[in-house]
């Protein structure tokens, strides 16, 4: 998978622009990162990247970095 | 006898409906559309003030004993299962056996739990008819649940109604019946869904009163419900098919085994997840939440109940039937209908005014 799609699932869920997500991006700026977003990204990247968020890991969630680094903790091989 | 049958469902839900419009004016926009594309909602049935879940109750019970014109002093049986009772003491169950006009003799208890609380206490009353303690019971699962929800939580508001199921339970001749049961708790998440201060663990004070606002602008008092939503989501998607999958290898049956799957109605990605990851046809889901909410405890007999107003339970076909959530807790019932099914009973599934 490349960074490019798992930023867009990522933009997808929370419902802003893909190029807006940077490592270092703080989540917590956008105002769809809040409960059921959490959930939507939950869903998504389950869905359509494989990755499963536990409870912990997901009400952790701070900066877009974790979110790559949580992929590649399961194994999804992120490419440029 | 060794086995117990359903034989009339009935359920009522308040006139009070909360719409989309009016969240939207409360919690704004995208916030709305946001949970509405997630759960599937779009409407509610709200209790108004003075209206309480064995209201509903009373009322579904009602019902459904005039429409089979059942005489309420043969009910020997009566299971009240809700978390929003009429009073810490007595039990509910016994302000409704006053209110219905049972006899002296009819047992009356009640059962407190939430999102499981049908397959549950269905267990119950079947093992106390099989064990020869009753003949005829009367399953009421109720729940007010909006009365315990912050109206500015955000996040669960939008998610939630209220409604109450009668359910008439008796001995099978032998045509159809409960072919079983498999009940399971994870009392180790039991913060994740639950009214902190809510009994005597943390007593009520002025200080459990205040509003309080999390960092993702929820608001709530420690009198209010809380909800992990990432943990509760979590245990849903990921326990609760393994649950279903063991239900089956237990009862002796696969998938292709049975008509029709059941599922607490939580909200509509969730159950929608449940059915991919079990792989279950489409001809065989049914989904019930889009015009009255996620109801905790009533929603599996909601669903089911609907399931027989809507002709889809055919005579001697298969349902099962999963609920999950506050506890944490599980419950799976596999349940074959008689082939001398009755028809369902049908009218008014509102709560007439001078009920409440």
């Amino acid at each position: 998978m490349t960074r490019a799609e798992l930023r867009l699932i990522v933009a997808g869920a929370l419902e802003i622009e893909p190029d807006g997500l940077q490592e270092d991006t703080d989540l917590r700026q956008f105002e769809a990162f809040d409960s059921v977003g959490v959930l939507s990204l939950m869903i998504e990247l389950d869905e359509k990247a494989g990755v499963k968020m536990n409870p912990e890991e997901a009400n952790s969630l701070q900066r877009y970095g974790d979110i790559e680094g949580l992929a590649r903790r399961q194994g999804v091989e992120l490419t440029d | 006898m060794t086995t117990t049958v359903i034989t009339a469902m009935h359920y009522c839900v308040p006139s009070r409906r909360l719409t989309n419009l009016e969240l939207i004016e409360r919690f704004g926009e995208r916030q709305v559309k946001s949970i509405v594309k997630m759960a599937g909602i779009e409407e509610r049935r709200v209790v108004s003030p003075g209206e309480t879940a064995s209201d509903l109750a009373y009322a579904a019970a009602v019902t459904l004993l005039n429409d089979r014109g059942i005489d309420p002093r043969t009910i020997d049986l009566l299971v009240f299962a809700s978390q929003t009772g009429d009073y810490q003491l007595p039990a509910t169950a016994c302000v409704l056996h006053g209110r219905l006009g049972l006899d002296e003799h009819c047992a009356a208890f009640d059962i407190n739990l939430g999102c499981t609380s049908f397959p549950y206490a269905l267990s119950v009353v079947h093992g106390m008819i099989v064990a020869g303690v009753a003949k005829r019971a009367l399953l009421l699962n109720a729940e007010a649940l909006t009365t315990v929800i912050h109206p500015l939580d955000r996040g669960l508001v939008p998610l939630h109604g209220d409604g109450a199921v009668a359910t008439l339970v008796e001995p099978s001749d032998g045509d159809g019946g409960m072919l079983g049961f498999f009940l399971g708790t994870d009392g180790t998440g039991y913060h994740h869904l639950m009214i902190p201060a809510s009994g005597a663990r943390v007593p009520r004070s002025d200080a459990t009163k205040r509003d309080e606002k999390d960092e993702t602008g929820i608001v709530r008092t420690q009198e209010h419900l809380h909800m992990n939503g990432a943990a509760i989501f979590h245990f849903s998607v990921y326990k609760v098919p393994e649950v279903i999958r063991e239900a089956l290898t237990r009862f002796g049956v696969t998938m292709a085994d049975v008509d029709l799957v059941l599922l607490h109605q939580a909200n509509r990605t969730m159950v929608q997840q449940i059915y991919r990851a079990l792989e279950v046809p489409a001809e065989k889901q049914f989904l019930f939440m889009e015009k009255i909410g996620n109801l905790s405890g009533p929603s599996t007999p909601v669903v089911l109940a609907e399931a027989w107003r809507q002709g889809r339970l055919r005579p001697g076909s298969r349902t099962l039937l999963a609920a999950f959530g506050v506890g944490l807790s599980w419950g799976v019932v596999l349940i074959e209908w008689p082939r001398a099914l009755a028809p369902a009973v049908q009218g008014p599934i509102e709560l007439p005014a001078a009920a409440s």
